[in-house]
């Protein structure tokens, strides 16, 4: 009877599948053995999932497969299932013929042992009460710390019968070390030092000294950034720029002060719900903002909202929870008890977010905050907000009285086609504007406010205006009197000191953006610009879309400078403009700048004076596309609606034109506190953060994922039932969800923590799915081990910091990576953990260490907040249609040389196109949450390092240094660059392989000098002396085989 | 996976054993094993049974093509230009920018012709795959769960509304590895306006490994990123380092048998062969005037969709599994008649000339063509000009590669508006490629997340009509 049993005893590998090995007198376990073939054969029609269960049969619980008889404890005879497996009949036989699977021998037997032994179910080791293992003991008595790992790794060698590897050279431990706790090789001075004295104490001295340096929280940051899908884009379609480069930098920060791991968590999902929230914290929340958003204009704003949610879940899921919570989204899981009404619960905790679910194309995805580097700002911000919010509300309140007579005066100018007025579009004291550039000094001349500048002569001063409160003109649907109409500038000059130009540009963009090539720019001027400014292609400016309209006014004092619109400079072919903004320029002289707006027909004016309104409603609320790029017609709109078929929103937007336009004094008021508020913020960085919406969306339990289906019932947020530790709270919200995971009573955030950091440290996890602790995931090899780490970091204040001190602090980390034979053939996936693990280094890795071997790598102590753009292959963005259009437009502006040379986590992260060096090296590109990266091994690895501008350069500058000390031999340099690429000496065979190189490349190169200077002139670093181009070229080569090594890739 | 490695291994450790000194750059020459960039393997499960096609050449039209002006003659939407369209049909039914407008009939003038001796309906602002309306098999009734681009495009190409899955090219060169000695098994080129981008998501690798993600080539005489040795490095200079690169990792090899070394080795070679034969890829000067003239390109490739074909079947040829040509500038919200005008223009020398040159080499019998888009159009005008996305029908067509040629299938309601029969959903359309290939689209599966993901999910049908 034990036949198919000696079968499996035979297979010499002990621990290459997770159901392994069952000797025969062992016992079955549930969880171990027969979890994973029921989930894998049978939980699909006989599982969780009520609604796609077959014969009303489910064999993922005891009462459920024992009701029918399915399976009858200690009695395999008489056991359905075990009949149904065992058929041969095409019509009984389970799993189904069609299901394309089925049971091999050996699963057959162990379920039948499995049931003769009594069936007995247990409960997934990820969702087990999380206690505190004891550690096993030795004669060395009771072990803590490092130790009790150690312990834990011993008591299953010896339960496996396996021997652990010697340990690695110190060279090896100390390149281990550094590679993993900065992901940056340790130099040669350092592997010397530590090779003299290899002990303990100086391994974790070089530890310690290696976690408090900036490069220790850059690297660990990385896999947090994977995890929460961090990007600089929104991700589809245009995938344009987003503020999120404050919340990179604040990951960093947090884990360079190793900010406790359930304080990082709870700032990120809910710092804005803290009380009184600083703008760290507000930060954090910037977490829930980089979801994959999408502005396709015919995207269906109630579907992209349950997209969004969608994106929410998965990574709760996946960041903390190690469950595959979007399997829900459709129906309840197949295999883990999540039920899609689990889905929909926590979805709801998002529901209070601030969000559109689609964005007109450019959007900045308000709400932003502001961050300013002097803190008198940031509280004069806070202040002017508050006082701003108060006045709206002041206003709002004005009663209806006088309503309808405001309402029959406006629909009557809006009919006046007799007579004219000025549209003042920006009013001296600049409006609210997204776009100020350039200095002006606010000053009164004459009673009249104004805007100060001043030019030393032949010199040329600028300021621009745009993206305003007070809307954006397609100038075109203005025209009815093509010399009436114009724009026009009110300005005062100073008749000692008369500019020699002056003149007036407008810029210009779609859906009220600011666009960014020069054609969205046009300038008119009088006199003459001495400074050939205008001559000159300027980033905001080109000379054929430039006009001289005369010579400068003759008087002093205010005038006034029209531009007719049959004098207009004429749009660009396919470019459909909207005038979004104004610059005013002069060459010399002192300038004082008034009023700026149009002259047109009264009914236009009418019209565009009524945009404010709506334009200030969505100022700082994101609102879906197709109101959002109507709304700065949107009151006329609603105005010229019949009374009676007007909608809600409609009738608010006219009553918000009422209150405003009716109180005169008010509005000035709030007027002057917006410019203050704004002008302050077009100098402080904006960054994407959570806020609550004063209403909370709705959440509906979603009939196989439909949004169209609106019958299932709305829900609240609520953790997934199956946990057995609800939140007992009525409406928990963000912050009780992130409480709720740091919960005592939660088992999954611990586990699922440590498991993925063992995976740094020791190359695969404890379980080897990080990505999935639910019962598809990897059996753990050590639960034990897994759970007491994970109780470590738990009752420890959840410090990461202790955790990777105890992860690099055991005799295990030190292992050799190399397998003995008896492992390789025992444990080739190396389960026990008897031996250390080799692995390429990971894409960001590869290009720092190959820069800092090559003295290039930029490293600070000041945490950058902007992305860089490294050297890309030209058609790879800025010819292809992978650019972002319209007033979305990106250029790739190649970073210069104070930039270029920063750490790869600092790359401009494009969601649809990474940089192609990353992706060839398996970064993710970050559209889904990412726990666990590929590893792979391709020819497009070899190109990109062989031919990527930044590694020629790299090994350019590398070989100058080499060639740099011209006292010593050939083969001493050869040892020099093994020293400082790898950290140890050649061999005398690597040397020959490379003297060899070496001498026929310095033969090429001295005879084609001008191939040798090319070579290394290639990136932005200095090149060097023509004379020694040659000797540097050759040594170039030299430099980058060296840098390509497999060797030079790996951490083993 | 790299099972050709162990004959390398054995080459190696030969030569090393032999020659403990004097390990010259200029003796590595003669190491050169023709086996060392060979075709890789797929799965040993695949093919399950023969197939029919041994490669795809997958015409991509990007932004959704209006099949009312391509391939699906309505001449009732003509009667009734202008009426609405009966509620009945589409109530319920997601749309994208008509959610804001009234829907109204929208017939078109662009004209049609019955074809061939298999007599199929094709606009004749195709006049070229008019001609060759006998080789091909018309599918009226696609129908897609996507109605905005970026998902669609996900849809089409991975089975799936959300990014993170692999597409279908990836799923084949898992599946059935790769034919082609130094050229990837998946390549995807692009010509068309600048529109709007195309996700890379469409030929993203998903979970599978890197190796079978979708390779972007450019139509010009470099094709690839960093495909070029660097500046002042001659291809002389670059092979030098590259075999001494080589030699000094086998020197790590033998210290520390690390297999991952060899395979690392093989892919620094291939690297190397691919710095030639991707460029020879893109050197159309071999080609006969005859068939230069055929495309209606020369010389070298412009980027443009005929180049692009050009280069499809000169990477068929060398066994490339599966090609993809984006094209774009297919939608027509607005001017959807002379948007179609255009972009047939574009196209539809490009298409016809590749069916042609395929069957004239004896290719076109186990090459899969495919022509389509990401979803098809309303058959309600937008605007008065244009049709908007539409999920419920749309046009595809196949020729070769086993497909029954001069033939339809499906068909549209009096309106176009859905299937009347014969509805031909994604993951139809997915089942039945993957059958041509000789792959049962249910036991293609890749374990992830603990889940055994295929590229047609739980769904799926092969399509026995379309099959020759």
């Amino acid at each position: 009877m034990f036949a198919s049993a000696r079968v499996v005893i035979a297979i010499p590998v002990l621990f290459a599948t997770a159901t392994a090995i069952v000797v025969a007198e062992e016992r079955v376990e549930f969880n171990r053995d027969i979890r994973p073939i029921l989930s894998e054969n049978c939980l699909y029609c006989h599982g969780f999932d009520e609604t796609h269960r077959e014969a009303g049969l489910r064999l993922d619980t005891f009462d459920g497969a024992t009701a029918s008889d399915a399976i009858v404890p200690s009695n395999p005879q008489a056991s359905e299932v075990l009949l149904r497996i065992a058929s041969d009949d095409p019509d009984t036989v389970m799993p189904p013929p069609a299901t394309e699977k089925h049971l091999t021998e050996v699963q057959r037997e162990l379920i039948r042992r499995w049931i003769q032994q009594g069936a007995e179910y247990q409960e997934h080791w990820a969702w087990k009460h999380l206690d505190r293992p004891s550690v096993p003991e030795d004669k060395r008595g009771p072990r803590t710390g490092s130790a009790a790992i150690d312990a834990f790794l011993e008591a299953q060698w010896k339960s496996k019968g396996v021997a652990p590897v010697d340990f690695a050279t110190p060279r090896e431990q100390l390149r281990r070390l550094s590679f993993d706790l900065r992901g940056l090789p340790p130099t040669a001075d350092e592997v010397a030092s530590f090779e003299s004295s290899p002990s303990d104490e100086a391994f974790l001295k070089f530890r310690d000294r290696w976690m408090s340096e900036l490069a220790y929280a850059e690297h660990q940051a990385v896999r947090w950034l994977d995890l929460v899908r961090w990007a600089d884009t929104s991700g589809f379609v245009s995938d344009e720029p987003i503020a999120s480069g404050a919340y990179r930098a604040w990951i960093i920060e947090a884990i360079r002060n190793n900010m406790p791991f359930d304080e990082f968590s709870t700032e990120q999902l809910a710092g804005d719900l803290l009380p009184d929230p600083s703008d760290s914290q507000l930060t954090a929340s910037g977490y829930n903002r980089i979801v994959n958003t999408n502005c396709e204009a015919g995207a269906i704003e109630a579907e992209q909202l349950y997209k969004l949610k969608g994106e929410h879940v998965r990574a709760v899921g996946t960041v903390w929870l190690g469950l595959t919570t979007g399997c829900a989204e459709c129906h309840d899981h197949k295999f883990d008890p999540i039920l899609a009404k689990d889905y929909y619960r926590l979805a709801a905790f998002f529901d209070d977010l601030v969000e559109a679910g689609v964005y007109t194309p450019g959007d900045r995805r308000e709400p932003l905050h502001y961050v300013y580097h002097d803190p008198a700002r940031s509280q004069r911000d806070q202040e002017l907000v508050s006082q701003i919010k108060a006045l709206r509300v002041e206003i709002a309140a004005k009663a209806d009285d006088g309503l309808s007579d405001w309402e029959a005066q406006a629909l009557a100018d809006l009919k006046n086609k007799d007579s004219r007025s000025d549209f003042v579009w920006i009013p001296a004291q600049l409006p609210a504007a997204r776009v100020i550039e350039g200095e002006f000094a606010a000053t009164d001349i004459e009673g009249k406010t104004a805007r100060q500048t001043t030019a030393a002569k032949g010199t040329l001063v600028r300021h621009h205006a745009a993206e305003l409160m007070t809307g954006f003109v397609n100038q075109a649907s203005q025209k009815t009197d093509k010399e009436k109409d114009a724009y026009f500038v009110d300005m005062w000059f100073d008749e000692n000191d008369r500019p020699e130009m002056i003149g007036v540009q407008i810029s210009h963009g779609d859906y009220g953006r600011l666009g960014w090539r020069t054609a969205n720019f046009e300038t008119y001027y009088w006199g003459n610009d001495t400074s050939g400014t205008l001559d000159q292609v300027q980033p905001w400016s080109e000379p054929g879309r430039v006009k001289r309209l005369g010579e400068l006014p003759k008087e002093n004092g205010w005038v006034r400078l029209r531009v007719p619109f049959d004098q207009l400079v004429g749009t660009v072919s396919g470019q459909a403009f909207e005038s979004v903004g104004m610059a005013w320029l002069h060459t010399g002289g002192r300038v004082l700048w008034g009023d700026s707006g149009f002259e047109l027909r009264r009914d236009k004016t009418t019209s565009l004076l009524l945009g404010e309104a709506a334009i200030r409603k969505w100022w700082e609320t994101p609102t879906n596309r197709q109101v959002f790029q109507s709304r700065f017609s949107y009151v006329v709109t609603s105005l010229n609606t019949k009374a009676n078929d007007r909608d809600e929103l409609q009738n608010e937007v006219i009553r918000d034109a009422f209150c405003e336009q009716a109180q005169p004094e008010l509005m000035q008021s709030l007027r002057e506190l917006e410019s203050e508020l704004f002008t302050m913020r077009s100098d402080a960085m904006p960054v994407l953060v959570s806020k609550q919406a004063e209403q909370r969306k709705t959440t509906r339990l979603l009939h196989r994922g439909d949004y169209q289906d609106t019958t299932g019932p709305l829900v609240g947020a609520a953790v997934p039932e199956f946990l057995g530790n609800p939140i007992s709270k009525d409406n928990p919200n963000r912050l009780d969800l992130a409480r709720w995971l740091f919960a005592k009573e939660n088992p999954l955030t611990a586990r699922v923590f440590v498991n993925r950091l063992w995976q740094q440290f020791y190359g695969h996890g404890i379980s080897d799915s990080l990505e999935d602790s639910g019962t598809q995931g990897t059996w753990p090899s050590d639960p034990a081990l897994l759970d007491w780490l994970a109780c470590e970091f738990r009752d420890g204040g959840w410090d990461r910091d202790h955790m990777v001190r105890l992860m690099t602090s055991t005799q295990a980390y030190r292992l050799s990576s190399k397998p003995s034979k008896e492992l390789a053939q025992l444990d080739p996936n190396n389960q026990t953990f008897a031996r250390q693990s080799r692995f390429r280094l990971p894409a960001e890795n590869i290009r720092d260490t190959s820069l800092r071997v090559a003295g290039l790598l930029r490293t600070t102590t000041e945490v950058p907040t902007q992305s860089f753009f490294p050297y890309q292959p030209s058609p790879y963005w800025t010819s292809s249609d992978k650019v972002m259009f319209g007033s979305r437009h990106m250029l790739w502006d190649t970073s210069g040389e104070r930039t270029q040379y920063q750490r790869s986590l600092y790359t401009f992260w494009k969601r649809q196109n990474i940089h192609p060096t990353m992706l060839a090296f398996d970064a993710p590109t970050r559209q889904e949450c990412t726990a666990q990266r590929n590893i792979t091994n391709t020819p497009g690895q070899a190109l990109a390092l062989l031919n990527d501008p930044i590694f020629v350069e790299a090994a350019r500058v590398f070989a100058t240094q080499l060639v740099g000390d011209t006292a010593i031999t050939d083969n001493e340099r050869i040892e020099n660059a093994f020293q400082l690429a790898l950290q140890r000496s050649p061999s005398i065979d690597e040397t020959t392989v490379l003297i060899e190189l070496l001498t026929r490349q310095r033969t090429h190169y001295l005879e084609h000098p001008s191939d040798a200077m090319s070579l290394v002139s290639i990136g932005q670093a200095l090149p060097p002396r023509a004379d020694i181009a040659p000797e540097v070229a050759a040594w170039t080569a030299v430099a980058r085989a060296i840098l390509n090594l497999h060797e030079f890739l790996n951490r083993s | 996976m790299m099972r050709h490695t162990s004959s390398l291994d054995v080459t190696r450790r030969h030569f090393f054993a032999r020659s403990a000194t004097g390990i010259g750059v200029a003796a590595l020459g003669s190491m050169l094993n023709p086996m060392i960039a060979s075709a890789t393997p797929g799965l040993d499960a695949f093919p399950d049974h023969p197939p029919k096609a041994k490669r795809v050449i997958y015409l991509y039209m990007s932004g959704g093509p209006s099949q009312f002006e391509s391939f699906d003659d309505k001449p009732v939407l003509r009667e009734l230009n202008g009426k609405p369209i009966p509620k009945s049909l589409t109530a319920g039914v997601k749309l994208a920018f008509l959610q804001y407008e009234a829907l109204k009939c929208f017939g078109t003038d662009v004209g049609f012709k019955k074809c061939g001796g298999s007599g199929q309906s094709i606009s004749n602002l195709f006049p070229y795959l008019q001609k060759l309306a006998d080789e091909m098999c018309v599918v009226r009734t696609l129908q897609t769960d996507q109605v905005n681009h970026d998902p669609a495009h996900t849809f089409m190409n991975t089975g799936f509304g959300i990014p993170g899955r692999p597409s279908m090219g990836s799923w084949l060169s898992y599946g059935l590895g790769s034919e082609a000695a130094d050229l990837p098994d998946f390549v995807v080129m692009r010509s068309g306006p600048l529109d709007q981008p195309i996700p890379t998501t469409a030929w993203h690798n998903g979970f599978l490994p890197g190796k079978h993600q979708g390779v972007e080539f450019y139509g010009s005489a470099q094709p690839l990123n960093f495909l070029a040795s660097p500046e002042g490095v001659s291809p002389i200079m670059q092979r030098e380092t590259i075999r001494s690169i080589e030699s000094l990792n086998q020197l790590h090899y033998n210290d520390s048998a690390d297999q991952e070394i060899l395979t690392r080795i093989n892919q620094y070679e291939l690297a190397f062969q691919m710095q030639t034969s991707v460029p020879d890829l893109a050197d159309f000067s071999s080609e006969s005037l005859a068939t230069q003239e055929l495309y209606g390109v020369s010389g070298e490739p412009n980027g443009s969709f005929a180049s692009n074909c050009l280069m499809a079947r000169r990477m068929a040829e060398r066994g490339v599994r599966f090609i993809q040509l984006y094209h774009t500038g297919w939608d027509h919200h607005g001017g959807v008649v002379k948007g179609v005008t255009d972009r047939a223009k574009d196209v539809d020398q490009g298409c016809a000339a590749l069916i042609s040159d395929l069957k004239q080499r004896g290719m076109l019998e186990d090459t899969l063509v495919i022509w389509g888009g990401e979803f098809g159009r309303t058959p309600m005008s937008q605007g008065g000009s244009g049709r908007d996305h539409h999920t419920k029908s749309g046009a595809l067509w196949m020729a070769g590669g086993g497909v029954k040629a001069g033939t339809s299938y499906g068909e549209t309601d009096d309106f176009g508006f859905t299937a009347a029969i014969d509805p031909f959903h994604v993951h139809d359309f997915h089942a039945t490629v993957l059958h041509l290939l000789g792959i049962n689209h249910k036991r293609l599966t890749y374990r992830h997340q603990g889940f055994n993901f295929r590229l047609t999910n739980v769904h799926g049908n092969v399509v026995k009509q379309v099959l020759g």
